[in-house]
């Protein structure tokens, strides 16, 4: 590896696609399979150059590493400052892995105004993985808001019939979330001199490092606050129940490799939120929340399972599934400790690979058929097998079937719930629910889960193939076999051997972990949150 | 000994068979090829486990090799593949993280050698009974029955409880794989239940047992902060007696998914769908008693928790009499059969139980032996008869399929418990130890031991003797099987006949050759103290005599099917007749379906429309009203400004504007310049007042 | 009364200059015949530069932050200061005006109305804004405040053939005229319980004085009656009626002139007034200016969901602006710290010359699409413009996100800094109020970009502007995503320019 890569990877793998992009612009817009193939290329190259962070990323050190600081508006404190650690590095890698394979998967999908399309799509990737790399609360919310705007071109112009009112559900939506987290980021902005008596600063480690366990009557009550904008915008994103009705909508107007990328990685900026800045720098408020947070995810997890069972539409009944894996993500972090933590990052990439797969698999479908009326199809294992055995292979990973990855986060997650201390929950009617309870809604949910997959692909792939229609699709082309087959691997992979992942996330997650519990001290409000919890749950 | 080392071989054939098969079966190989790599890989990791299984018995000499470590006392060997999930720390600071590993052990060697050798013969018979399949199939069929083969094996060789739930939920998807594997296909007309739903009832059947076995897991989890099976079964003893329970009662309800037991057994009739090599395989002799091996594995724990033992003895002793009732009146020559399998899997789980492990282990043993003898028969009858199923359209097919005929009788002499054929001994060793515990179990069994005689002897009159009533074009097609179908079925009659004698009691048997069975297993079970069934009592003379009262019964019941559907064909209808109600509540399998369908199934589906509704009406309806009252302000306020206010200042406007349209007529010229005169007098205005100040 | 200086001209030169070069362009126009005026545009755009030479000659000779001895930068007995904060404003009103003048053109030629007094009148407009920027006393705010004025009322009813433009005309002399006298009322108010017209005599003593004394009410009527008269000149609500009409008779350039200028002058005078002025009571008219703060946003952005018309939806969209930067003001009036009170002025003065650049850029596509027939003020008339002319869309794109406060544009470095100073002020449910009244705004900027983007177009017809209006797009677009991603230059410019204004600093 030479030095010079080494120094500036993140940048190289962040900025590429914007890059690309830009070259797109000036390809004259008729030059369609230029343009197709420069952006597949690109997007391949991105994620190849972002493959050796994975071997560069020194896991036994831990921490922030590749870092970069450089001084941007001094005046109010905005530094250029980026850098990865474990957690980051996953979805890193996730994002470049999906984003060349949704790419990869619009060849055929997207005919008209491809120019576009490609260009969005590559400023989208940029603006994803911008999100994970900030290590500078300014430059992270940049991120995070620039990139809606790709996304909702991808949504308005090459989405479905209510593509518009998919695509404005979804833009004011997460904005309104985000404006709202933009605020509790202003109240620790200008909290955090106050108690350096030094500059201002949106150093997110630093406000890790000294407002984590700071540990005044003020603090602790600003932090419920900010704890609570910042879930707005985490939660909303994720989504949580009950912010989750924009996902459904976008997701079915969504074209694949949108709805690819919205599953797959951009659920995840809510959970990461949540993991990168709500548990570390406000512990004892996470911990005043956390029956609430914890309900809200069970909740998450069998509500979505239920809705996605009676769904008629291919691909909303997925995304309702999202909901009820995002659920699973969030029961797992805030079980607050390492098992949990770690099985919900895991998670997070798991429902990136599957879920992406799942849309993936649709969009093929749906570009053979035009509709993802699920009662138009049926029998189709007859005449596709080898998009059944893919679609098999992907639903048990869905549902968690032991040496695929599913199993491994799910599990991971309800080791980590088991841990859940007792005193998390509310008292509803006079019996205290929690501790257990949370872990048995989670373990239900495999039950569910199982239930509607399995359901959507008897109705799907089982049966004759009495539809006319469906009697002259054609099986997979090499193209479409390879957009499924690297996610199948990696399945297969963190199926059987997660260990290099556990590894990767090993220090980061132990820190957190720590930090919430040393908050233990700080939090003595946050343990009597069950009591509280209860006059609310009254 | 070297066999020892390769004990993570033992799964890796089936499942290298399953990768041949599945990737080229279908396209490049030919047919005979399927056959030979699937029948290949089970004989190869029958010959490893043969060799691991002698070379046990030396373990104790031998050196521990790397990854390989050996427990002399207990004859257990462990092999060690790597860390698989290393989850981090608990809060209190211990590691929490599981490794791939596997462990035999007297109790996995028995399994491991059942599974693998009647495994093998139902493969060879399978090439046999699927010949005709067209391609695609054929091949699909064999890298399925490949892979449940591995699966099987890595459940009977996991070391820790996560790696048996992989070969657990592994033969889950399997078999639902394999019931549904006639996918286009109905399956019961009656109910409209097609293969594919039989498979999808198996499948989520299970899994509402396996949220019982994961949430034991993570209880033991906790507790014991491993999930490694030897490390968890040396601290039960330190557990609280109601974390013991809750843990056994959690596992027992995984057990109950697995091994069909009530309330969970619903899937096990349905899973006839698949083919009858399947039946035979999966849902007899192998994966359904993974349940009862899982329970026998977890012993110790079991022993500490009383209350989850007799719970298991009473749900084991009600499933056998319940099943073996619903046998007695069934049509269909696989459902008798499946009812079969509940009651005789209900016959473990007694044994295991009243804390006769080795019993029930035994039982499971000798049940594979005949009870996928039974399977295999009724497939060559089925397949004889062109698939026909229905048992009041055979009979009289002795004289046809002779070979099939013969080892039929002996597997249902053996099933009906006649001395001295396998099931004899098994069926009394749970009998005897059933008595130790209470009379009343004893009772049950008993029972169950007439029932099953009397329903094996209906299926087999009504099938083999009495006259043909069968149709003419099935007449047309009878042949007896190939070969390659009843070899497999010789050598299961065999085993039916000699695999009880290794654990003939010692009532009746001397010293040396007395329970070898018991024996050789002993390390396993008495490491955690478990009562066995013949060292319990010494009232021998009670033994014999019991004994006899249940050969007694067996025969009796048998002569009395016999007499029923042969010597006097018209009784049972009139019987029928005269117990109107019991016969339909019988034929109807009790309502059970019907009832989950009423308290299960539909409150769920409603369930789930009413969440899509609350949805769709109040969630996203709440987003959508916030949009429409910002339309509705917006247009108030709009309307405010447009009508009122501006209705207003028009007025204004209009009367200022007639005057000023006067004024226009009389002067000449634009407003602007009389405005830039006005502007520039102000600026005048302005220096001067700017300047004046001064002075 | 010390004897009147000579050399306090210098003080005055930017204005004389300019108003020297009106007169200029106005005896010019006069003498060449009408509609032929080609020259005029040039002429007026190199007087402002000429006179933005001359201000910034102020920073160069002195450097601005030193800009804020009285010493040195006031003069006529206190009533005209060429302090670093005039000069930002300075600096704006020059910016919006060589903009209005480079897209003016084309569009005065399709109306035919292009005659020189049109762009005499911007400069003398330009001149009375300026004065407001300097005006230290309540006379000279007022006169300058009228010169500026009466400037408008003629350019919004310049297009004497049409009916709409008149009626809007009216429409702003009428109520201008009748809030001028609102205005005047509260200057005697206050200037009779204070005895003084000086804002730096009333900062200290006489405000809390007159607040003291007896007749305490009638100096707090006056003050009242100076927000209602400035508030109709930033178009607060209530006092906004005339905003949607005006802006939409008045020719187009002028609506950017007025929506930008003019809305920067009355927030120039309001900052100046109430930050010195009145700061003994900024408690009491930080409260008054919360309540105008939220009624503008919340109404404003509300009311533009349903317009059709680009101006008129501009112009509600501008009485929502108009409330968010009354954030930074009550920042000031509150009795926060020093640091508080700059933060709150500096995010002012960012966000009108951020605001500025914006606004103009979004009005130059309306002026741009204005073709024969086709008025080119409807959102339909975006219809497909990314398929006709995507770097004007692309621009188009860019100022509808500044103004929603999208980053990465300027936009949101102004919101930032203003929802900052709520914050900091403590005020967080008017920040909350703020941030959501900005995401339903996207709602109206984001259906330009459906226009743009999604819609089909209406027209093949080639989008051509002039050369004039390229210029001034290339300059808006390159400031919004150039200061979007580094704003430092314009953040310390604001910031230093403050300085000058804040006597709790000096």
């Amino acid at each position: 590896m030479p030095q010079w890569y080494v120094d500036n990877v993140l940048n190289i793998v962040t900025f590429l696609p914007l890059l690309g992009a830009l070259v797109l612009l000036a390809v004259h817009k008729e030059k369609k399979g230029l343009i197709m193939h420069a952006a597949t290329w690109i997007a391949l190259a991105d994620f190849i150059l972002s493959v050796p962070l994975f071997f560069l990323y020194d896991a036994e050190r831990g921490g922030f590493q590749f870092e970069q600081r450089v001084s941007w508006i001094p005046s109010i404190g905005v530094q250029y400052y980026i850098g990865i650690d474990g957690i980051s590095l996953l979805l890193l890698l996730l994002t470049t892995f999906l984003g060349f394979l949704s790419i990869l998967s619009s060849w055929t999908a997207v005919t008209e105004r491809v120019k576009e399309y490609y260009i969005f799509m590559l400023l989208l990737q940029t603006g994803m993985m911008g999100v994970f790399i900030s290590l500078d609360f300014f430059l992270f919310y940049i991120f995070w808001e620039a990139m809606l705007v790709p996304m909702y071109f991808l949504i308005g112009i090459w989405g479905g019939p209510r593509k518009l009112y998919a695509a404005i559900k979804f833009f004011l939506y997460t904005l309104l979330g985000s404006v709202l987290m933009l605020l509790g980021i202003l109240a620790v902005y200008f909290y955090y001199p106050q108690v350096t008596g030094g500059g201002y600063s949106f150093d997110i480690t630093e406000f890790i490092r000294v407002l984590g366990p700071l540990n005044n009557p003020e603090w602790l009550e600003m932090q419920k606050w900010v704890f609570l904008a910042f879930f707005v915008g985490f939660a909303i994103k994720v989504p949580m129940f009950p912010f989750h009705t924009w996902l459904p909508d976008a997701h079915v107007e969504a074209p694949t490799a949108g709805s690819v990328i919205l599953a797959g990685v951009l659920l995840k900026m809510g959970t990461y939120g949540f993991v990168r800045f709500s548990l570390p720098m406000l512990p004892s408020a996470t911990k005043h929340y956390l029956p609430h947070m914890l309900a809200l995810s069970v909740i998450g997890i069998l509500y979505g399972a239920l809705v996605a069972m009676v769904q008629k539409d291919w691909k909303k009944l997925v995304a309702y599934s999202s909901v009820s894996h995002l659920g699973f993500c969030m029961l797992g972090v805030f079980a607050l400790n390492q098992p949990g933590l770690n099985g919900g990052i895991l998670q997070m990439i798991n429902h990136g690979l599957s879920t992406g797969a799942l849309f993936l698999l649709v969009g093929l479908i749906y570009e053979r058929r035009h509709t993802r009326m699920i009662s138009e199809f049926g029998g189709l294992s007859k005449q596709m097998p080898i998009y059944a055995t893919l679609f098999m292979i992907i639903t048990m990973s869905s549902i968690g079937l032991p040496t695929l990855n599913g199993f491994i986060g799910e599990f991971t997650i309800l080791v980590g719930a088991y841990g859940i201390p007792a005193g998390y929950g509310f008292e509803v009617l006079g019996l205290h629910v929690g501790g257990m309870f949370w872990v048995v809604c989670g373990a239900l949910g495999i039950v569910l889960g199982a239930a509607y997959m399995l359901w959507l692909y008897q109705r799907t792939m089982f049966g004759k193939l009495d539809n006319p229609e469906n009697a002259k699709l054609k099986d997979l082309d090499f193209r479409e076999i390879m957009t499924l087959a690297p996610i199948v691997v990696c399945c297969f992979w963190i199926g059987l051997y997660p260990k290099p992942l556990f590894r990767i996330l090993e220090k980061p997650v132990a820190e957190i972990a720590a930090r919430l519990a040393a908050g233990e001290a700080a939090a003595q409000t946050a343990e009597a949150a069950p009591v509280q919890g209860g006059a609310q749950g009254r | 000994m070297a066999f020892l080392g390769m004990l993570w071989t033992i799964p890796l054939f089936p499942a290298a068979g399953f990768a041949v098969n599945g990737l080229l079966g279908s396209r490049v190989l030919p047919r005979k090829a399927v056959g030979y790599v699937a029948c290949g890989a089970v004989l190869l990791s029958f010959l490893v486990s043969l060799g691991a299984v002698l070379g046990l018995g030396g373990a104790a000499q031998l050196p521990a090799a790397p990854g390989l470590t050996v427990d002399a006392e207990a004859h257990r060997v462990t092999q060690v593949l790597g860390s698989w999930m290393p989850m981090g720390r608990s809060a209190s600071g211990e590691e929490m993280s599981v490794d791939w590993a596997f462990a035999l052990d007297p109790l996995s060697a028995v399994m491991l050698l059942v599974v693998t050798g009647v495994g093998f013969l139902i493969h060879v018979y399978s090439t046999g009974y699927m010949a005709h399949e067209p391609r695609p199939a054929h091949a699909r069929f064999f890298a399925y029955l490949n892979l449940f083969m591995a699966m099987m094996l890595t459940l009977v060789l996991g070391a820790s409880l996560p790696v048996v739930f992989v070969g657990w939920e592994g033969v889950g998807l399997c078999s639902y794989l394999l019931i549904g594997f006639y996918y286009d296909r109905m399956f019961d007309e009656k109910t409209r239940m097609s293969c594919a739903d039989a498979g999808r009832k198996a499948f989520i059947t299970n899994r509402i047992g396996d949220v019982g076995f994961v949430l034991g897991m993570l209880t033991l989890f906790w507790w014991t902060g491993t999930l490694d099976i030897q490390g968890i079964l040396a601290k039960v003893g330190g557990l609280p007696p109601g974390v013991c329970t809750a843990a056994a009662l959690l596992l027992f309800v995984g057990a109950c998914g697995k091994s069909a037991q009530i309330p969970l057994y619903v899937w096990l009739p349905d899973a006839m769908a698949g083919p009858t090599p399947v039946s035979a395989l999966i849902h007899a002799a192998t994966m359904v008693t993974a349940g009862v091996y899982v329970t026998c594995r977890m012993a110790p724990l079991y022993l500490h928790a009383p209350g989850a033992m007799l719970t298991v003895a009473i749900v084991g002793a009600l499933t056998a009499l319940f099943a073996a009732s619903i046998g007695l009146v069934q049509t269909d020559i696989k459902k008798v059969l499946a009812y079969s399998t509940v009651s005789q899997l209900g016959y473990m789980m007694l044994a295991a139980g009243v804390g006769a492990f080795s019993a029930a282990v035994f039982h499971l043993m000798t049940h594979a032996f005949f009870k996928a003898l039974l399977f295999l028969g009724a497939g060559s009858v089925i397949h004889a008869l062109s698939g026909e199923q229905d048992i009041r359209k055979m009979g009289g097919l002795d004289k046809h399929v002779p070979w099939t005929h013969v080892t039929f009788v002996i597997a249902t002499l053996a099933i009906g418990g006649v001395f001295p054929l396998s099931g004899f001994f098994s069926k009394d060793e749970i009998l005897w130890a059933a008595f130790n515990q209470s009379p009343i179990l004893w009772l049950i069994g008993a029972v169950t031991a007439g029932m099953t005689a009397f329903y094996m002897w209906r299926l087999y009159t009504l099938v083999f003797r009495g006259e043909e009533r069968f149709s003419e074009e099935a007449r047309h097609h009878l042949h007896e099987s190939p070969r390659s179908m009843t070899v497999p079925l010789a050598v299961l009659a065999a085993l039916a006949v000699v695999g009880g004698w290794v654990g003939i009691p010692r009532v009746l048997a001397t010293e040396g050759m007395a329970d070898r069975f018991g024996r050789y297993l002993a390390p396993v079970f008495e490491a955690g103290g478990a009562v066995h069934g013949h060292e319990a009592v010494h009232a021998p003379w009670l033994e014999i005599g019991l004994m006899a009262v249940s050969l007694l019964i067996a025969v009796l019941s048998g002569i009395l099917a016999w007499v029923f559907y042969e010597r006097r064909p018209e009784m049972p209808a009139m019987l029928a007749g005269r117990l109107r109600g019991v016969y339909r509540l019988l034929a109807e399998k009790y309502y059970v379906d019907e009832l989950y369908g009423k308290i299960v199934l539909a409150p769920y589906y409603a369930l789930c429309r009413g969440a899509f509704l609350f949805d769709k009406w109040v969630l996203d309806g709440i987003v959508n009203a916030a949009g429409y009252v910002t339309l509705a302000t917006s247009y108030i306020s709009v309307g405010f400004d447009t009508y009122v206010v501006d209705g207003l200042v028009n007025l204004a406007g209009y009367t200022v504007r007639g005057f000023s349209w006067m004024f226009r007529k009389l002067q000449t010229g634009f407003v602007q310049s009389y405005a830039t005169a006005m502007i520039f007098g102000i600026f005048v205005l302005v220096s001067v007042y700017l300047l004046s100040t001064g002075h | 009364m010390t004897p009147f200086d000579p050399n306090l001209l210098h003080l005055i030169a930017p204005e004389l200059v300019l108003v020297l070069s009106a007169f200029l362009v106005l005896i010019l126009s006069s003498l060449s015949d009408r509609g032929k005026a080609t020259w005029a545009p040039g002429l007026s755009f190199l007087a402002c530069v000429t006179t933005l030479v001359v201000v910034l000659s102020f920073v160069w000779n002195f450097g601005l932050e030193s800009l804020r001895a009285p010493a040195m930068t006031v003069g006529f007995n206190g009533m005209f200061a060429v302090d670093a904060f005039s000069v930002f404003f300075k600096v704006v009103f020059l910016l919006a005006a060589m903009l209005t003048i480079l897209v003016s053109s084309r569009y005065l030629e399709l109306e035919n109305a292009n005659v020189g007094e049109y762009y005499a009148l911007i400069l003398f407009a330009v001149a009375g804004m300026m004065c407001m920027a300097s005006a230290m006393d309540l006379i000279t705010i007022f006169v300058s405040i009228e010169t500026m004025a009466l400037a408008f009322y003629i350019l919004v009813g310049f297009l004497k053939a049409n009916r709409k433009s008149n009626e809007a005309a009216l429409k702003y002399f009428l109520l201008g005229s009748f809030s001028t006298g609102i205005f005047l009322y509260g200057l005697s108010l206050v200037y009779g319980t204070t005895g003084s017209t000086m804002l730096s005599l009333m900062a200290y003593s006489n405000a809390k004085t007159a607040m003291a004394s007896p007749d305490a009410p009638i100096f707090f009527l006056g003050v009242i009656l100076l927000i209602v008269g400035l508030g109709f000149k930033i178009g607060a609500v209530p006092f906004h009626m005339w905003i949607p009409d005006a802006y939409e008779g008045a020719p187009t350039p002028v609506t950017a002139f007025l929506s930008t200028g003019s809305k920067a002058a009355a927030f120039v005078v309001l900052a100046r007034m109430f930050s010195i002025g009145f700061l003994s009571i900024g408690d009491r008219w930080a409260t008054l200016l919360a309540i105008l703060a939220v009624a503008s946003m919340t109404l404003g952005n509300v009311a533009a969901i349903l317009q059709d018309n680009m101006k008129r939806m501009l112009a509600y969209s501008s009485i929502a602006h108009a409330g968010y930067v009354l954030l930074g003001l009550i920042a000031v009036g509150l009795k926060g710290t020093v640091e508080t009170r700059e933060y709150g002025l500096t995010a002012v003065l960012l966000y009108l010359l951020i605001y500025t650049f914006v606004n103009i850029g979004a009005f130059t596509l309306v002026i741009a699409l204005r073709r024969e027939q086709v008025a080119g003020d409807r959102v339909a008339d975006f219809a497909g413009l990314s398929r006709r002319a995507p770097w004007a869309a692309f621009a188009m794109l860019v100022f509808m996100l500044s103004l929603a406060g999208i980053p990465a544009t300027a936009g949101f470095i102004g919101k930032w800094f203003l929802f900052g100073a709520a914050i900091k002020a403590g005020y967080a449910w008017l920040a909350v109020v703020a941030v959501i009244n900005s995401a339903i705004s996207l709602y109206y900027y984001i259906r330009v970009v459906v226009n743009m983007y999604i819609k089909a177009p209406e027209d093949a017809e080639r989008f051509a502007p002039s050369w004039g209006q390229r210029a001034a797009l290339l300059a808006c677009i390159v400031f919004t995503l150039a200061f979007g991603i580094y704003p430092q230059p314009i953040i310390s410019f604001a910031s230093k320019s403050i300085l000058s204004l804040a006597p709790w600093a000096s």
